[in-house]
């Protein structure tokens, strides 16, 4: 569905990414986490061809995006970190937008802005940050893309609002469709997310399942800080009554999924971490 | 219908963009209105009664209307909170340039004559009615009211393109290389003119230009109409090249 190979792209005299390489298939969420600057943002407008790799090729269901196809455009819905909506009504928004997107179900949008409690009727521009992000979000999903493209969309939102933004997204997901979620707020996410990528100075340290990245990370609950020289030890941090360490260990598996420990152990031994997830376990 | 081309979307484009100028043109018309009608009660005041101001009006309205809101077709593509938006948008390249040059080129030269010439009926009427005396309507059909469309579609095209080129004081920005391209051609004909023919003064020059490309038409005079009639579907055209390779970079250096 998206298929990256041998991808460079830089800004100006920085390289970004030099010979990435990425392919992900439909009907699975993807949590996509890096440090500022790591490229999230302009791997995600890759994706819709708003950037032009230097070289190599990108493959977009099928389409090359950098061509901005129409067909392939209104299989894509992206909601950006900037919001913008334009001074008028969302019944006159949806007027104007949805003939553009042939899979379009009013009936659906309608179904969303009520759970989401997004108000009617009122110029969208005048709407706090957080109901604009909801009304993007219900339209962009009543577009029925075979892609959506979310670029921090739990920012801005309430507590309750998170919660529905986890259970709609759930369940906007189809066998067909790829959700693609930029995000610094990873607790947001982590029961959301069936796929994890870690970006990391131009390439991937991480694209694996959470399920079975957690399944090689065990971690524990110590009263003293563990030696950093520890076999095995990825990270720690102080936490109450202690410190919490993540070991790579993949005979104990601790059933724990805690997305912020593991993307802080990625970043503080990518290497260790890139020979954990792609296999290689001889540390 | 072929995915680079749809009137659906082209018309589903300018309809969009309609409602999102409706308030702009709105204003536009209304200056227009108070300008005609403070220019009316001006020179009925003293007594142009057989002048045709409305006619005369037409190339202001023409020029100063259609290049400001030429210059102004791009605004989101510039416009960091609203680009992604509309690249996005399931349209493409070339439907997003026609639903752009289409209004300030078709659309203006259709409407403008019409509203003048129910502007004028309107405004005669009133001056008919209170001063007793009327000047004549807007004609839409007189051949130099067409002439200056003429002028305009070849002036406006550098706006067009300038508005896709530029991110900011498109008009002022386009203004500027203009003239500078004016300078710079008028430079290399100086340069050429002294070197080919020995002309050292301007006069000279105006004259012999005068003479080859005015009083008698010339091989050099038809070539130069040519080029200039094409002048802007080449620039229209580069400007469509221009919004294909467009990209993001939301503000990364």
């Amino acid at each position: 569905m998206i298929e990256f190979e041998n991808i460079q792209f830089g800004y100006k005299r920085q390289t970004l990414f030099n010979g990435m390489n990425l392919s992900l298939g439909p009907g699975q969420i993807y949590g996509l986490l890096g440090l500022n600057g790591a490229g999230k943002s302009t791997l995600l407008r890759l994706f819709g061809g708003l950037l032009f790799p230097d070289n190599g090729s990108i493959r977009v269901l099928g389409y090359d995006p950098v061509q901005r196809n129409p067909s392939m455009l209104s299989e894509i819905y992206m909601l950006p970190e900037t919001l913008h909506l334009p001074a008028i009504t969302d019944k006159n928004f949806v007027s104007r937008m949805a003939r553009f997107y042939p899979n379009f179900d009013s009936n659906y949008l309608e179904s969303l802005l009520k759970e989401m409690s997004v108000p009617r009727g009122q110029v969208l521009a005048s709407l706090s940050l957080g109901e604009k992000k909801k009304f993007h979000l219900a339209f962009g999903l009543a577009c029925k893309p075979s892609i959506m493209i979310l670029d921090e969309p739990t920012n801005g939102l309430d507590i309750p609002s998170k919660g529905q933004f986890r259970k709609i997204v759930a369940e906007a997901l189809t066998e067909h469709r790829i959700l693609i979620i930029a995000t610094h707020q990873v607790k947001d996410i982590e029961l959301l997310i069936d796929n994890v990528l870690i970006l990391h100075e131009g390439s991937f340290i991480c694209n694996q399942n959470l399920s079975q990245i957690s399944s090689a990370l065990r971690i524990s609950q110590e009263t003293s800080r563990p030696d950093s020289n520890s076999e095995k030890l990825l990270y720690t941090e102080p936490s109450l009554g202690g410190y919490t360490a993540v070991w790579a260990d993949t005979e104990t598996n601790s059933a724990h999924q805690d997305l912020e420990l593991l993307f802080k152990a990625a970043m503080s031994n990518p290497d260790t971490f890139v020979q954990l997830t792609t296999g290689d376990n001889e540390l | 219908m072929t995915s680079s081309f749809s009137m659906y979307r082209l018309w589903s484009l300018m309809r969009s963009d309609f409602l999102s100028e409706r308030r702009a043109l709105t204003w536009a018309a209304g200056t227009v209105i108070c300008c005609v009608l403070l220019l009316s009660l001006q020179q009925i005041y003293w007594g142009y009664v057989g002048y045709s101001m409305h006619q005369e009006l037409y190339g202001y309205a023409l020029f100063i209307w259609g290049i400001f809101a030429t210059s102004r077709s791009f605004r989101a593509l510039h416009d960091p909170t609203r680009n992604v938006a509309y690249l996005l948008l399931p349209a493409s390249s070339l439907e997003k340039l026609l639903a752009r040059l289409l209004p300030v080129t078709v659309g203006i030269g259709i409407f403008l004559p019409i509203f003048l010439l129910a502007l004028s009926a309107a405004i005669e009427s009133i001056s008919a009615i209170i001063f007793g005396t009327r000047r004549p309507l807007f004609n839409p059909f007189d051949l130099e009211i067409w002439k200056l469309y003429g002028y305009y579609i070849i002036i406006q095209a550098p706006f067009f393109l300038g508005a896709i080129w530029f991110r900011r004081l498109n008009f002022l920005i386009t203004s500027f290389a203009i003239i500078l391209f004016l300078i710079i051609l008028a430079t290399v004909i100086l340069i050429t003119a002294r070197i080919t023919i020995g002309a050292t003064e301007w006069q000279y020059l105006h004259d012999l230009s005068h003479q080859l490309l005015v009083t008698n038409w010339s091989f050099l005079a038809t070539v130069l109409w040519i080029g200039i009639a094409l002048l802007p579907p080449v620039l229209w055209w580069i400007a469509w090249l221009r919004l294909k390779e467009v990209q993001v970079d939301h503000g990364v250096q």
